[in-house]
Parts: structure tokens; sequence; C-alpha cells
């Protein structure tokens, strides 16, 4: 029996707002002293009512366009009832019935993952219950967090194997960072998954029992939690055994999923509008001044480059990731439209630029002052197109260009790396190099291309680089 | 209706003759929404807000509430600047 795996996500990504979702508190991060940003509003007092702040609203909106959702122009919301201590009020605000985008897509490698819904609601505060590694009595809770603005962002069960739920996520990712609505950093928080998974035989509609798996704290962990409960559910069922529609936790340490204790949580959140908050009507216009103030986002991006540059989708995978990256590359296409340059260039970002990027830690944000200037990537491009410089001599030309701030046209007549195309002189050296290497050469003409290293060598040597090795050939075949 | 449920849901500690005196209440409540369940709605969008009010948004500015101390002190318990409650988890 072959079954396959049914898989959906249920994203929590953190907005970046200055202010919580409900009142003025500054958002302020982890390390903040507790309780430093509370007020009468995100900590439940009586009679405190809560505020929507307008930038959460809108940024809610970005993702749904950017997720190809439809705007619900109206939308309400509505309180999600449950008792835990880090929840003061007794219920967390979220929307319910009408969530403010719905029925959008992902595209990953040709397949489309539908989104369900994208919704706003306020997060919970943070609870202690151990301090370093001393387990405390009693549970300690922080309510800075209380009240920062979140967008849930559900997908249909519409992912097959643990791969694609890898790559749903990283489009996910880029797509909200992108857009500037949050910097998803899981460790921080800022992005949070949980999955939902059940396995079918395959060929079949109707969908297994599933199984709910949280505590995923990294794209890995999603991915090998995934691979784990698809195997423990596929042996379970080749067992005869049934699966438990139940929560489990992913244990990075020890490579496995376990049953949540579940006595906590009642899955009974008696959802009704929220009778302090009136519903959001936003009007038509400004839904669409923000599609258009999101200008193209990289799946656009990327189907234009291919369209006009003729380049591979894999080779421009990384300046279409982060748009401080894509605006690097975008200062290049200011400087040139010709296509063999364009490839030039990009292959000198994939390799030595990101490779400077990474290895002096540059931030995403400080591409534009920190990373090679690129002019100096183009003049270096346009050199390769001209084949005025060898592939080496490009890389070495880059690496003086950093050190020496100095511009690729000067450095390659200074540093004589500047390929010589005139063929009278080459074939000058080409023919004193024959007549040096008869045997070479011989063995060149019966058919052997690898005897040629001697000569090619020769003419090298003579034009200190300079020579063209392609033009070496063309001409030895000629000779 | 199961008054049990409710009242754990709400984390109300009930006794046997508030179980008993709420119950009733309850079916009350819940006959009379039953009658409501009756009246035809058909055509009839659903109302989420009776203020008539929408939106009702806020800048994203920072206000400091300043006065974080009394909340702190209102704390059923306190331990530092956290709120104490009971073990959550093992
Ligand atoms: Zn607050």
């Amino acid at each position: 029996m072959e079954f396959e795996s049914v898989i959906g996500l249920e994203i929590h990504t953190q907005l970046k707002t200055q202010t919580k979702m409900f009142c003025s508190c500054k958002i302020v991060d982890s390390n903040s002293p507790a309780n430093s940003s509370i007020c009468p509003v995100c900590t439940a007092q009586p009679g405190a009512l809560p505020k929507p702040n307008e930038k959460a609203v809108e940024m809610a909106i970005k993702i749904g366009h950017a997720l190809n959702c439809s705007i619900n122009k109206f939308s309400v919301f509505a309180r999600k009832n449950y008792f835990y201590p880090d929840l003061p009020k007794g219920y967390q605000i979220s929307q319910y019935e009408l969530p403010i985008c719905e029925n959008g897509y992902i595209e990953i490698s040709n397949k489309k993952i539908r989104i369900k819904r994208a919704h706003l609601e306020e997060d919970a505060g943070k609870s202690l219950h151990a301090i370093g590694s001393e387990k405390l009595e009693h549970t300690l809770v922080d309510f800075n967090r209380c009240g920062v603005p979140l967008v849930e962002i559900v997908s249909e069960a519409d992912m097959r194997t643990p791969d694609e739920a890898y790559e749903y996520l990283t489009e996910l990712k880029k797509l909200l960072r992108w857009i500037d609505v949050s910097n998803c950093d899981m460790e921080k928080g800022e992005l949070r998954c949980d999955v939902n998974v059940s396995i079918r035989e395959k060929g079949t509609e109707k969908f297994g029992t599933k199984v709910e798996i949280k505590n995923l704290n990294s794209f890995k962990a999603v991915k090998d939690a995934l691979n784990y409960e698809i195997k423990r559910q596929t042996e379970a069922k080749l067992k005869g055994e049934n699966i438990e529609h139940e929560t489990r936790l992913w244990d990075a340490s020890k490579g496995i999923t376990v049953v949540m204790r579940t006595k906590e949580m009642a899955n009974d959140y008696r959802y009704f509008p929220d009778p302090d908050l009136p519903p959001l009507n936003i009007e038509e216009e400004k839904i669409e001044n923000i599609k258009k103030s999101l200008g193209k986002l990289p799946y656009q991006i990327k189907k234009e480059y291919v369209l006009k540059f003729g380049v591979k989708e894999e080779d421009i995978e990384t300046i279409t990731s982060s748009r401080y990256l894509n605006s690097y590359f975008e200062k290049i296409l200011s400087f040139t439209s010709e296509k063999e340059t364009i490839k030039n260039s990009l292959n000198i970002i994939n390799t030595q630029v990101l490779g400077y990027i990474n290895q002096q830690k540059i931030d995403e944000a400080d591409i534009e002052t920190k990373a090679p200037n690129p002019k100096f990537v183009f003049e270096i491009a346009k050199l390769l197109s001209a084949n005025e410089v060898s592939s080496a001599g490009a890389k070495k030309l880059f690496e003086e260009a950093i050190k020496t701030n100095e511009s690729p046209s000067i450095l390659v007549e200074k540093l004589g790396l500047k390929q010589t195309n005139d063929l009278s002189e080459i074939e000058k050296f080409v023919k004193e190099a024959v007549e040096l290497n008869k045997k070479a050469f011989e063995d060149f003409k019966n058919g052997n291309e690898k005897a040629t290293g001697p000569i090619v060598g020769y003419v090298m040597k003579q034009s200190k680089g300079r020579a063209n090795p392609k033009i070496v050939m063309d001409i030895l075949k000629k000779l | 209706m199961d008054i049990e449920k409710v009242s754990k849901l709400a984390r109300l500690e009930l006794s046997e003759e508030e179980k008993e005196k709420f119950s009733k209440q309850f079916e009350n409540i819940m006959k009379w929404i039953d009658e409501l369940n009756e009246t035809n709605t058909d055509g009839i969008e659903p109302i989420f807000s009776i203020t008539g009010m929408e939106n009702n948004l806020r800048n994203d500015r920072e206000e400091f509430f300043g006065n974080r101390e009394r909340i702190i002190k209102n704390f059923p318990n306190r331990e530092y600047d956290f709120a104490k409650v009971k073990k959550v988890i093992e």
C-alpha cells in the first residue's frame, strides 16, 4: 500500500509596528524588563477599551495582496475565549467569520498552495517556567508581548511532501520580508508555524485523521517533524492501528513528536463578535492604494527577468529573494541593458558579491552602503562580455577593486589583466608554440584535444596571460 | 445544557445548589434562543455591531502609560515585576 501525506500550515507572523494591536504601548524586545510596556488595555483592567492600530490593519491588507487574497473591505474582530495566565482578558481578540483576507495562493515550483485566510489578532504574554536551568515553583508572566499584532495565515491542506511545506515557508517568509511587514525571525518568535498532517492511501480523496504539530522553531524543524510524523503514521496504519486526532509537540533534541498533554486547553473557543470593537470597513480606494504601494513582488520580477534577459530561474533566485539584493541588481540594470553583461553581472553577484556579503556579515539593510560597488560589478561584467578579461582575470579584478576601491576599467590596465584579442599578435605566439611543440600539435591534429596543453601554456606565458584562450584555440584549429 | 462544562470553561466553581439554580436559568435562556432561531431571517444581513460605528482606528504612535507599578501592584501575586501564578506546565 502506498501512502501520500496531506499537509497544511498555520503561520503566525508578528507585524513590524511601533505599538501594540489595540493599545499605544510600545513593542519591546524580549530583553526588556518584565512588564515594562503595559497599560490598562493590554492587561485587561476593567473598563479599558481596545482601539485598533491603523498601521497593523494596513499591513494585514498588504499581506493579503501579496498572497493573492481577496481583501474583505468589511471584517469583524471576534473574541476567542480560553483561560490561560498569559491572556489576562480571558479571551484573545482575533477574527473569525469575517477575516480581513481570504482565498489567496502562493506559487511554489509551479504548484499553487491555496491560502484559506489571513486574519489579524493579538499575541498573548510570555510565561516563564524556569530561569536558566533552574525550574521555578510557580509560573511567572510577563505581559510585554501581550497585545502585539499578529497575522495568522492559514493554508489549505495542499502540500504533499515535507519539501513542499519547506518551500511554501521559504516563499512566504520571502514575501513577508519583501513587503516589509515582519522580520520573520523564527528564533525571536516573529514567525511561528504549526502544521497539520495526515496520510491517506495514494489515489484516494478522503482525508485521514489529522495530527497537529506544535513547537516548531525553525524551518528545518518543520521538515524534520513532518518526516518523522509521516513515518510514524504510516507505520501505525500498516500495523492496523488507529491514528488519534491529537496535538503533538516536536522534540528537536530527540527528533520525535510526543503527545501534548491537553488538560489545560479545552478546544471550545466560543467565538463571538467583540462588542468593544466596531467592524472594520476599509475604503476600496485605500485597499487599491495599498496594492499599488507594494510595487512588483518577487515572483512577478522573476518572471519579468526570465522573459527580458533570458536568464535561468535558479540564477535569479537570490536577487529576487530580498528587496535589498534586488535593488542592488537593479542598479546594475541602470548601467546596461546588454544581455551578456547582465548575465555576467548575475554570475559575479551570485558568487563573489554574495561571498563577500556573507564573509563580512553585512546586514541585508546595509547592502546599499556596504556591499561592493555595483558599478564595479558592471564594469567587470562588461569586460567579460567584450572578452577583454579572462574569468580568472575577472575574479582577480573584483578582489583588487574591493581592496583598492579603484575602478576595474582602470585596474585592468594597471594589473595587465587585459586580454588581447589582437589576432596577429596571438597568431605569432601560436606559430612559435607549434614550432616548439611539434609532437603536441600533431596529436592535436589527430583528434587529441588535450594535447594542446604545452602550446596554450606557451602562448599564455609569452602574452603574460593576456591571450584570449578561445582565440588561441580558433587559430590552432585553422593551422 | 451542560452546566459543568460551561462553568469549567469559565473557570467558575459552582456549588451543587448553584449548579441547579443556573441550570434552570440557562435552560430558559436556551429556550428563548430557540425561539429566536425560529424567526425567519432569510435575506437579512447579520448585525455585528449595534453602535453603527466603524473602524475607530488609531495611529501607530507610542503613548507611554507611565503607571505600570499600579498595574503590577494589582496582580494577585507578584514576583519581581512578574505576575506570579500557579504552575501551568510540568
Ligand atoms: Zn498596552
